[in-house]
């Protein structure tokens, strides 16, 4: 007896793994682009770049992929609520490798020597936060857990706290103004990257649904 | 025809008759269909064409309402059929009154009704029985219990022709009625009709052309019926306009007592007795469809 | 003056419509509104066989009510009781409650006659009388005692206008309404039962026989009669179900492998948007989305 519904089936795991290639993306290149950053190495943006390039054809090619499914099935309940989410957060994923690729830039425009050792500090523990953060979010979707949201949210709070610490650094003008200003910028990438794991996280609450009674009888 | 398997897409297109013993085949049996119905047609025609041949000479307007029946040696021209007539009209038509409804309404009872019920089994077997009895016996049975008692008469016949008469009206008016969809009984009981509104308003009129149907046939076959005649109503050559009492004649009956005697005239007027009721029997049939039609023109 | 109006008005009413002679103590429910229907663990047997089993449900006033799941799961069945139409199957027996405006509807005292004037079915294949369309229409009215000519005629003329099927037949009244192209005819059919002007209108797969035109052409007058009426409607077209109701019955087959026997159940009732947006049951999920035939 066939399974109804085999291509459709097909089609959606299709996306699924897309969109997981999307995450891993993201998930991977994070730690090097804070490598890159803290010991001022360009090698690494050479391969973001590419990797750049990579993401902005998959994204729309992900997007049409569910226009399509949406068009032509007619989704309801879980089909839907996957559909839906997909095409929320394929822009966050998009945006927060452009973020990746911002923080890796950075590195062409101060020497590593030029960090104070507290900047320097901060910084790691940041990258190292957010890489954590990434790692969960990936995870959430995987396993479609929607008690991750909440545990995001409150390493966002970590994240905000280290980020005011940082910007109390800088102001204490310790470092040559070009490389203040940079380090901003960087704390505000890190700080918003943080901002679309947790988002992420927030959308699987969505997609895994209403908690499920045990079924009668 | 088997194509290479390379070339099953340039496989030519033949549309033809299947050629070959599958056509001669069919040529063979639409011959032998159309020789049957002219075989069928044969016999048809030549009673028909007989019948009109034979029997319009004696045909005129003495003839259908005289109302002494001549002795058999008397030739055409004196006397005629009309007592017959009037016989054949008032008993038919008295038996029909008796049979159609019971017999419809017999119908009803186990189409509708009975279901599964015993008594519904039973009148369903009974009838079935019924339609095998021969005519002659009807007519006995009728003597023993009524014409014994009661004497011959008009209504003893239509007694016994009614009897004949009821097993195929209730037969062909069951069938009729099964054939009403229930779909549409469905329908008339969501709008909340009793059984017996839903039977009314809607299965019997759906049914009705059928039934006619059934009852004409019904009404045709007792009126050419002489046995059970023969039996009940004994013979008159006076017109007797009364069916409750005394004997009476019908023309089937004239047919048979005046085919075998030897002299022309009353051969004459066997021939025209038979015709007439041919001639009657043709009228009603298209009596009833045309008010069957007229009734249900706008169902169609 | 008024008053006096509204007094004839109320008059002409109570003869099209004979009262079902019970006391309307139909439960108000202040989030959902009056209930109609009210099922309480109702199992249905034709002979030894049950057909659905433990169904307890509420059908709201003004509301359309669909009822899904896959073949041979009873909505059928369910729907057919709810205006005695089980009555007509020998066998057929109901345990349990059923509740029509709080009235007992198996009550020993209840009419299936005056329920079925109250609660009319339009069926899956349209079944016009053999009749003329005008006959058709005024079947309902006629068989309720209406005679009255004039009467008649506003009563076909307005039920036709109500199952926007006036236009294509005002000229064609007296002809027969076998006549009529499929969507027409099951027009037809709901104009008959709107005739008679019941309380409920349950419909067992009206559109199932019908081309998409048509299809919409009912759900629209399904629409615009709701707020007269209520409506219950058995559905295969899960997308028909998501367009017109707003509250869905998932029914579904248990089977019993011991026993080999299988039964009807409702799986989960709620709000349309509920049942396909995020349904609580596995079974549900797996039917909405076409998982499970």
């Amino acid at each position: 007896m066939v399974e109804p519904r085999q291509e459709f089936e097909r089609d959606l795991e299709a996306i699924e793994a897309k969109v997981i290639e999307l995450f891993a993306m993201v998930a991977e290149d994070l730690p090097g682009a804070t490598q890159a950053l803290l010991t001022g190495n360009n090698d690494v943006l050479q391969a973001l770049t590419e990797r750049e390039q990579l993401i902005n054809a998959l994204y729309p090619e992900i997007e049409e992929l569910v226009n399509r499914e949406i068009l032509l099935q007619a989704p309801v309940a879980s089909d839907l609520r996957f559909l839906l989410s997909v095409l929320r957060i394929v822009p966050e994923l998009e945006r927060s490798h452009d973020l990746v690729v911002q923080i890796a830039s950075r590195a062409n425009h101060i020497l590593g020597e030029d960090l104070s050792p507290r900047t320097r500090g901060i910084v790691e523990r940041m990258g190292a936060l957010a890489s954590e953060m990434w790692r969960q979010s990936v995870d959430s979707w995987y396993q479609r857990d929607r008690s991750a949201a909440l545990a995001l949210e409150e390493r966002d709070d970590e994240m905000d706290e280290l980020h005011a610490s940082l910007v109390a650094e800088l102001a204490s003008g310790r470092m040559a103004l070009p490389v203040t200003m940079e380090m901003t910028l960087v704390a505000r990438f890190y700080e918003r990257l943080a901002d679309h794991a947790v988002n992420i996280a927030r959308r699987v609450v969505y997609l895994a649904g209403p908690v499920k009674e045990k079924p009668a009888g | 025809m088997m194509a290479a398997a390379s070339d099953s897409l340039a496989r030519p297109v033949d549309l033809r008759e299947p050629s070959g013993w599958r056509r001669s085949k069919n040529q063979i049996m639409t011959v032998l269909m159309w020789l049957a119905f002219v075989i069928v047609l044969i016999p048809l025609g030549f009673v028909l064409v007989t019948l009109v041949a034979k029997g319009a000479d004696a045909i005129s307007w003495q003839f259908l309402t005289n109302s002494t029946i001549p002795p058999n040696v008397v030739p055409l021209g004196t006397g005629g059929m009309g007592a017959a007539v009037v016989g054949t009209l008032e008993v038919t038509g008295f038996a029909s009154v008796l049979a159609i409804p019971l017999g419809v309404l017999g119908a009803v009872y186990l189409n509708e009704y009975g279901g599964n019920r015993i008594l519904a089994q039973l009148i369903s077997f009974m009838s079935n029985v019924m339609t095998g009895v021969p005519s002659i016996v009807m007519g006995l049975f009728i003597f023993i219990i009524w014409v014994t008692h009661f004497g011959y008469s008009g209504l003893a016949g239509s007694f016994a022709l009614a009897c004949l008469m009821l097993p195929i009206v209730i037969r062909s008016s069951y069938e009729m009625l099964r054939l009403v969809p229930d779909s549409l009984r469905q329908g008339s009981y969501a709008l909340g009709a009793s059984k017996a509104r839903v039977t009314l308003t809607i299965v019997l009129p759906a049914a009705l052309s059928g039934i006619v149907s059934g009852a004409l046939l019904a009404v045709a076959r007792a009126a050419g019926e002489t046995a059970p005649v023969l039996f009940t109503m004994l013979t008159v050559e006076q017109t007797n306009s009364n069916l409750f009492s005394g004997p009476n004649t019908t023309l089937p009956f004239q047919i048979f007592m005046n085919a075998q005697s030897a002299y022309t005239g009353a051969n004459a007027r066997a021939w025209g007795a038979a015709l007439t009721l041919v001639a009657i029997t043709f009228i009603l049939m298209i009596a009833a469809r045309i008010i069957t039609a007229l009734f249900t023109r706008n169902t169609r | 003056m008024e008053e006096q109006q509204d007094q004839l008005n109320v008059q002409q009413d109570e003869e099209i419509l004979p009262k079902l002679a019970v006391p309307d103590t139909a439960p108000r429910d202040k989030f959902n509104g009056t209930a109609v229907f009210d099922v309480q663990n109702t199992s249905i047997y034709y002979g030894s066989f049950r057909a659905v089993t433990d169904v307890s449900l509420t059908v709201y006033e003004n509301e359309i009510t669909a009822f899904i799941g896959p073949s041979g799961c009873g909505k059928t069945t369910v729907l057919r009781s709810l205006n005695r139409m089980n009555d007509l199957i020998t066998g057929a027996r109901v345990e349990g409650d059923i509740r029509y405006r709080g009235v007992p509807l198996y009550g020993k005292d209840v009419s299936p006659i005056a329920v079925r004037r109250r609660i009319g079915m339009v069926f899956q294949k349209a079944n016009p009388f053999p009749k003329s369309v005008y006959d058709n229409v005024a079947y309902g009215p006629r068989i309720n005692g209406i005679r009255n000519k004039g009467k008649l005629d506003e009563i076909v003329e307005r039920s036709l206008k109500q199952a926007a099927l006036w236009d294509e037949v005002k000229d064609r009244l007296n002809k027969s309404g076998l006549g009529l192209s499929g969507g027409q005819a099951q027009r037809l059919c709901i104009a008959r039962t709107l005739a008679v002007e019941p309380d409920v209108v349950l419909m067992d797969e009206p559109c199932s026989a019908l081309d998409p035109i048509a299809t919409g052409r009912i759900e629209d007058l399904m629409h615009e009669i709701k707020s007269r009426y209520t409506i219950v409607i058995v559905t295969h077209n899960m997308q028909q179900a998501t367009r017109v109701s707003d509250r869905t019955a998932f029914y579904s087959v248990l089977r019993d492998e011991k026993s080999d026997t299988r039964t009807g159940v409702l799986v989960e009732y709620g709000q349309t948007a509920q049942i396909f947006g995020d349904p609580q049951d596995s079974r549900t999920q797996a039917y909405v989305t076409g998982r499970v035939g």
